[in-house]
């Protein structure tokens, strides 16, 4: 069928040896690709129970059957594993163009499992699939790694179109705040797959392609790609999300108390607003095949956060400035590092240095103070003994020292908002299969739902997004982008004649599975934990309500 | 005669220039390692380049090209159109693509007509011929 390639690789690297084996995506219509298909490959291969960093566990990437074919958004790839931070399955989305790359390699997805001796890397030119040795990486952050990666080919031009996702020195020390960075920019919701890669040895994928992409009828799809951009950019949300990346938000939310600072001691108040952080953007980027390009980059070309990490690595550690923030954030994508949980690792210990239960000796950081401040993110981004000896996670941080009721998340993540003042916010994160700060939730859910509305819209939320990310669709278009011209796309993709409902289905299905594997997984002690620290009046209500409308008990 | 016209400051590297021109020359496929038309990304910035018509002698201004800190010494940039070091190739028959420039008329070149952000324009420009 058209939109799947038909194959996917395994990769056993104990074996060292790289299978190709067929996909019938006739027998996975119920999940479709992507995120869908990479949980339901998990959940039927890895036992839930298994130790994340333990040869066991497997790495599925996954494309959707819209990913790479020139469908709006559709860069997805799909990153599935066992997290090694929240203990739970995970979903992480790598965008830009390496999803896209993989399926012009000739492959819907990839299944790695098994641990290689020694770092390896692996290396996909179409049929030719080796796993290289990367000793020569070790130790090397993740810009350098793409370079010396794409350094080793001799035509410019195919070196620059070799797409590389890897870790950082982090990620090969198994810290559980590792994430995956693919050409400078952070792989969304990839903190704790860093320490995955690291446990198999596997340095960095490199994949270039040059196969065809075909299509069941080439001529309504390129309609409906032109069709598709016009509605994007006449769409308010979309081009407001064009216009400001994440922060499109930001004015809302503080205005509604939701962004913390100081280690959730008080709302944040900014003495500038988002003017100020807009002046340090001076071009935009966008992944393959996407009009809104809504990543912001500033003078030097680097990027600059998105709206959590902005939250986590600026107020939360008491400061404003967008610059310092810009410049941290960049130092924990070179070391690989979720700068989410690195913010809010170095807020902790801050707060714990305030209430003076630190031991002597330990590095003693005070909130908005500069030194110390990168001191930490190199520190933590190096591994360091003197502070992964402390703590290897946030939770673990505050649990040593005796006050684990203080860390404020969900199973280990920490979720940077003020759950208190927005309950849509609050039930996705306790909800979703992984915990998740999306905040274009907030978006999605017109702003401010009627209390009693707001399991159905998180429940609507997380199936659209669950399905466009099976389809291979960035979850953003969920915000404004119709369904309808992503159906029509698909059937001249693939030939497939859906309806939003059997869309949306799939969404539900991938949701299911993911929820089994938890369940199955155990260790959801903190999810418990969590609701009780959320203020909110007639929160066990609205969980209970949105387990009712899942029909999960 | 008409040209393309690239502001490389409006690129954002999403690639529709690549997809638009693969997909209105194989109509059937995607490719954009087939299209005639490639974004380069160096010093963080991207450069549309368009495979364009080949020029008549070897290159006799061959001077280094500065762009931010960079010096270019690859011809990377006139390469595309270059006859002695061609470099957008078919990657299944070797042989080198060139832009035609997909008529002048709607539905026009494919990648001024797809590119969201403005960054391809058409302009016209005096003939000596």
């Amino acid at each position: 069928m058209f939109g799947w390639t038909g194959k996917i690789l395994r990769v056993n690297l104990s074996e060292e040896k790289v299978f190709v084996e067929d996909l019938k995506p006739e027998e996975h219509l119920d999940v479709l690709g992507g995120r869908g298909l990479g949980a339901k490959i998990l959940a039927s291969e890895v036992d839930p129970g298994v130790e994340p960093l333990g040869r066991e566990n497997k790495i599925v990437l996954m494309t959707g059957p819209l990913t790479g074919t020139g469908a709006n958004s559709g860069s997805v790839c799909a990153v599935v594993t066992k997290s090694a931070l929240t203990k739970t399955i995970v979903s992480a989305s790598s965008k830009l163009y390496f999803g896209a790359e993989l399926k012009a390699a000739g492959y819907d997805g990839l299944v790695i499992e098994g641990k290689a001796k020694s770092p390896v890397y692996l290396d996909i030119r179409d049929d030719q699939v080796e796993i290289l040795p990367a000793d020569f990486l070790e130790g090397q952050d993740t810009e350098a790694t793409t370079f010396l990666i794409r350094s080793g080919f001799n035509d410019p031009w195919v070196a620059r179109e070799v797409r590389v996702l890897c870790i950082g020195a982090a990620g090969e020390r198994r810290l559980p705040l590792a994430c995956l960075v693919t050409d400078g920019i952070l792989v969304a919701d990839s903190g704790g797959i860093g320490a995955v890669f690291g446990s198999k040895n596997l340095k960095a994928i490199a994949v270039r392609g040059t196969k065809d992409i075909l299509f069941n009828d080439g001529k309504s799809f390129i309609k409906s790609i032109a069709e598709g951009v016009k509605e994007i950019s006449t769409n308010q949300t979309l081009s407001s999300l064009s216009s400001f990346s994440s922060y499109f938000v930001y004015d809302n939310l503080i205005s509604k108390k939701v962004i913390p600072s100081l280690y959730f001691s008080k709302p944040y108040e900014p003495s500038n607003g988002l003017k100020d952080i807009s002046a340090h953007w001076a071009r935009e980027r966008g992944c393959f095949a996407c009009p809104i390009a809504c990543f912001k980059l500033d003078n030097e070309g680097e990027s600059f956060p998105e709206l959590d990490a902005f939250i986590a690595l600026g107020p939360l550690c008491g400061f404003e400035d967008p610059a310092l923030i810009k410049k941290a954030y960049h130092r924990c994508l070179l070391h690989g590092i979720d700068p989410v949980e690195t913010g809010a690792f170095i807020a902790s210990l801050m707060r714990l240095n305030e209430m003076n239960v630190l031991e002597q000796g330990a590095f003693r950081p005070v909130f908005g103070e500069e030194s110390s401040y990168f001191e930490l993110i190199e520190a933590l981004g190096q591994g360091k003994k003197e502070i992964v000896g402390l703590a290897k996670d946030v939770i673990s941080l505050w649990e040593g020292v005796g006050y684990a009721q203080n860390f404020i998340g969900v199973r280990g993540k920490t979720i940077p908002f003020n759950l208190n003042y927005c309950p849509v916010l609050a039930l996705n994160a306790i909800t979703h299969s992984w915990p998740t700060s999306s905040f274009d939730i907030f978006a999605y859910s017109k702003k401010d739902p009627k209390v009693k509305d707001v399991p159905a819209v998180v429940k609507g939320y997380q199936d659209t997004k669950a399905a466009l990310e099976s389809l291979g669709v960035c979850a953003f278009l969920s915000l404004g982008g119709n369904l309808s011209t992503l159906l029509f796309m698909l059937k001249a993709v693939t030939g497939l004649e859906w309806d939003e409902e059997r869309l949306l289905g799939v969404g539900e299905t991938t949701l299911k599975i993911e929820h089994e594997f938890n369940q199955k997984a155990g260790g959801e002690g903190d999810a418990d934990n969590l609701s009780s620290k959320v203020a909110i009046s007639g929160f066990e209500g609205l969980l209970s309500a949105y387990y009712q409308l899942r029909g999960w008990s | 005669m008409y040209k393309i016209k690239v502001d490389h400051t409006k690129c954002v590297g999403c690639r529709y220039c690549e997809l638009a021109c693969s997909l209105n020359h194989l109509t059937t496929a995607l490719n954009p390692k087939k299209a005639r038309i490639r974004v380069l990304k160096e010093n963080n910035r991207f450069f549309p380049v368009i495979s364009g018509p080949s020029t008549q002698a070897a290159c006799n201004i061959k001077i280094d090209l500065v762009i931010g800190e960079k010096v270019y010494d690859f011809c990377d940039i006139c390469r595309a159109a270059c006859p002695f070091k061609d470099i957008f190739k078919d990657p299944n028959t070797g042989s080198a693509v060139q832009c035609d420039f997909c008529g002048i008329d709607a539905p026009g070149p494919a990648c001024v007509k797809w590119c969201p952000t403005g960054a391809l324009s058409i302009e016209e420009v005096p003939s000596y011929i």
